[in-house]
């Protein structure tokens, strides 16, 4: 193990303790299910802010974005163009009028309001469904990701070896023991899965959703610091190994390769990139784990501090993606460095050959900070989706000691989006897939962003446009199983189609419906 | 006040008076309808295919082709060959779009169904918007034919109005947002109307039938 190593693995492991070190401070400030699930609506600016943007910047911006720079030339720029826009979208329609309603309604998750806005349990029932469903398929790739980084991290060691196989044989009798739906095959990441959940579940059960909110805090900042000092780097590395200096340098290399590859559309094209435009700015309003941060602050009049936080914060971190994609690619193309295996390893590759090791330990904590700082919010939405919501739209009620409850569906979440990412084969994971963002996005959007704000949208068009939404999210992505030549030409986004059937659904038939009958206060809060 | 007597007859009152978000959700509903249109021609436009390898069949160059030397790379290839077909379709979604955001923005502005006089900087910031969004398109369009295009800011021309015009372009609407957040989205008489919705549901919540 050199030298490099040890540094990276001593910034992840700090990174890790500082974890368990808040869940187990945020577990004494965690009394009641409303601390739990929405911090008891009294977060600061500073801390709202940087949870909302970590929360939407996953694993994803530190590995994948910059592996579709380098794969896709500048396509992917768009999904971090729109932040701007999807910002101020989700700031004027969403914060202020879900955080009164929260207060209102003393509601601790999004189903509760949307119960409240449009008077349906059924409505409730299909939201906490769309949401649960998503949160299984988000939390197991997070979980895959945070497995595999840490391997990655880690040296080869025989006793891990040996604990692996251990657990992997455990797994095996436990499933033909219960006779689980699943196959159980050797993956080598069983040791890493249990360590990555452990941690992570030990601070989202001790701390809920405050040790969330407050471990998002120092993941927002190591990313924000992290992806300035890679900027910075790329720049650098540009200038030391291509003729120019900087990104001019860079963008000359890919011009000269591919003139489209540095237009705005990339190779992916003008309408694959507007629909990314349309479905990620638009879809950020209908992100559950995003936007139910938004009833936890502390006052009404903080948005407008929180908008700023989060949007620099999203800005700054978002540099990382720019520029080691950009940087790989004019690299690779030069001839200055070999082609790379995946493009997913663009950033490891440039942390490995091109950064300090402090600054790799710093990006690898960031990276960790990204991924878990995603997964959490999903295990309390899901949490609360399960002992909260869907008991109350069946049974009218909440059950009774939720907050155990909760705790207790937390493990239970974990666990079993751990079986599905080791276990659960490429379908599963494909079908869960499909309720990435697009899909949220569709089936939540209309219900949320616009239904808080217009009063005539009724509860049968919410119903109808998330299982509608749903329908079309699967169908688009099993449907190359069925026609193994069916493509959306152009590459327009699967979620881009979604999202606009059922936003002109929403409002089709919320216009030629009756106007609805809503709660007197509910009502008065819409005007506000 | 909103609040005076019981807050529903009041609420109405008020909207039955001057209600912008009906025209508004027309008019919303207009703008996607136009997009459902652009996109569902698009879908029904073919792609254009070239032959990479020869002796292979030919793939789809719509929206990125393989690299012919790096596998893990892509490129974009004709720009006029694949932008060409797509160019009203295009154009038509892009401003739409636009339009819709800042409809959008606009609906979360209401008041009371109601406009403020405020509310021109959503226009000013609509032009910004798509003076970026034509720019960056009629910007596009030159590139394609420019032999030898030139660096802006290290970047070509299109892209150059991309990330520093059409990105920061809603900055305007975050900017209202923090300056006239007392003065219109939430007003002191906002928040005094709120502690007293808190209230009656409160009372409302302690009568004996609500509580059963």
């Amino acid at each position: 193990m050199d030298s490099r190593q040890i540094t990276i693995l001593v910034c992840v492991a700090l990174y890790m303790l500082m974890c368990i070190g808040v869940g187990v401070w945020a577990m004494r400030r965690t009394k009641s299910s409303k601390d739990f699930f929405v911090a008891g609506r009294n977060l600061g600016v500073l801390v709202a802010g940087l949870a909302i943007f970590s929360s939407q910047l996953s694993g994803f911006g530190f590995v994948g974005g910059p592996g579709l720079v380098y794969r896709m030339g500048l396509s992917s720029f768009w999904l971090i163009v729109c932040a701007s826009i999807g910002h101020c979208l989700t700031f004027y329609l969403v914060a202020k009028r879900l955080r009164l309603i929260a207060e209102l309604r003393d509601s601790v998750s999004l189903p509760d309001t949307v119960a409240a806005r449009y008077n349906s349990e059924t409505s409730r029932f299909l939201t906490a469904i769309a949401i649960l469903l998503g949160v299984m398929g988000y939390l197991a790739t997070q979980i895959l990701a945070m497995a595999t980084v840490l391997r990655s991290i880690v040296p080869k060691i025989e006793f891990v070896d040996h604990i692996n196989n251990s657990l992997f044989a455990i797994a095996k009798w436990v499933s033909e023991t219960l006779h689980l739906p699943i196959v159980v095959q050797e993956s080598g990441l069983e040791i890493y899965v249990v360590f990555s959940v452990a941690v992570l579940v030990f601070y989202c059960v001790t701390g809920g959703i405050i040790a969330s909110v407050y471990t998002d805090l120092v993941q927002g900042a190591v990313m924000v610091v992290a992806a300035i000092l890679v900027f910075v780097a790329a720049a650098s590395a540009a200038t030391a190994n291509l003729d120019g200096s900087g990104f001019t340098a860079m963008s000359t290399v890919i011009m000269e390769d591919d003139r489209e590859a540095i237009g705005p559309w990339g190779t992916l094209g003008v309408m694959g990139c507007m629909s990314w435009l349309f479905v990620f700015a638009m879809g950020a309003m209908g992100q559950p784990h995003i936007i139910t941060k938004m009833m936890m602050y502390r006052n009404v009049r903080d948005a407008r501090s929180i908008l700023v936080v989060s949007l620099t914060g999203f800005t700054l971190a978002a540099l990382l993606w720019i520029s080691i994609g950009m940087v790989m690619r004019a690299l690779v193309l030069s001839g200055s460095h070999p082609e790379l295996e995946t493009p997913d390893s663009a950033a490891a590759q440039f942390l490995q050959h091109y950064t300090h090791p402090l600054l790799a330990g710093i990006v690898f904590a960031g990276l960790f900070a990204a991924i878990m700082s995603t997964a959490d919010g999903f295990l309390n939405i899901g949490a609360a989706a399960i002992v909260h919501d869907i008991p109350k739209a069946l049974r009218g009620g909440p059950l009774k000691n939720e907050l155990f409850w909760a705790r207790t569906a937390t493990v239970v979440i974990a666990l079993v989006a751990a079986l599905i990412a080791l276990y659960s084969g490429e379908k599963l994971v494909a079908l869960l897939g499909a309720f990435g963002w697009g899909t949220f996005a569709a089936a939540l959007v209309p219900a949320v962003a616009i239904g808080l704000n217009w009063k005539r949208a009724t509860a049968t068009a919410v119903n109808v446009t998330i299982i509608v939404s749903l329908l079309i999210s699967i169908g688009l992505k099993f449907a190359p199983n069925i026609w193994p030549d069916f493509a959306i030409p152009w590459g327009i986004d699967g979620g881009a189609i979604s999202l606009l059937v059922s936003l002109t659904l929403f409002f089709g038939i919320s216009l030629c419906s009756k106007p609805p009958k809503i709660d007197a206060d509910i009502e008065a809060v819409m005007d506000l | 006040m909103y609040l005076l007597g019981t807050y529903p007859t009041l609420t109405r009152a008020k909207c039955r008076k001057k209600d912008e978000r009906m025209k508004l959700s027309w008019i919303i509903f207009a703008l996607l309808l136009l997009m459902c249109g652009s996109l569902g021609s698009l879908l029904l436009t073919p792609e254009p295919t070239v032959v990479i390898i020869e002796g292979e069949a030919p793939v789809a160059a719509g929206h990125g082709m393989p690299h012919p030397q790096i596998g893990t790379m892509l490129v974009g290839g004709d720009s006029e060959q694949r932008y060409a077909p797509i160019r009203p379709a295009t154009w038509i979604f892009a401003v739409c779009m636009i339009c819709f955001f800042t409809a959008l923005l606009a609906l979360g502005s209401l008041k009371a169904g109601r406009f403020s006089k405020l509310n021109w900087f959503l226009l000013v910031g609509l032009c910004v918007q798509l003076f970026a969004m034509v720019g960056m398109l009629l910007s596009y369009e030159s590139f394609i034919g420019d032999a030898a295009p030139r660096l802006y800011a290290g970047f070509p021309a299109p892209t150059a109005w991309m990330l520093y015009a059409l990105w920061p372009a809603p900055l305007l609407f975050v900017v209202f947002y923090v300056v006239a957040f007392d003065r219109w989205t939430f007003r002191p008489e906002d928040e005094s109307a709120f502690k007293e919705i808190l209230q009656r549901r409160a009372r409302t919540l302690a009568t004996p039938e609500e509580r059963i």
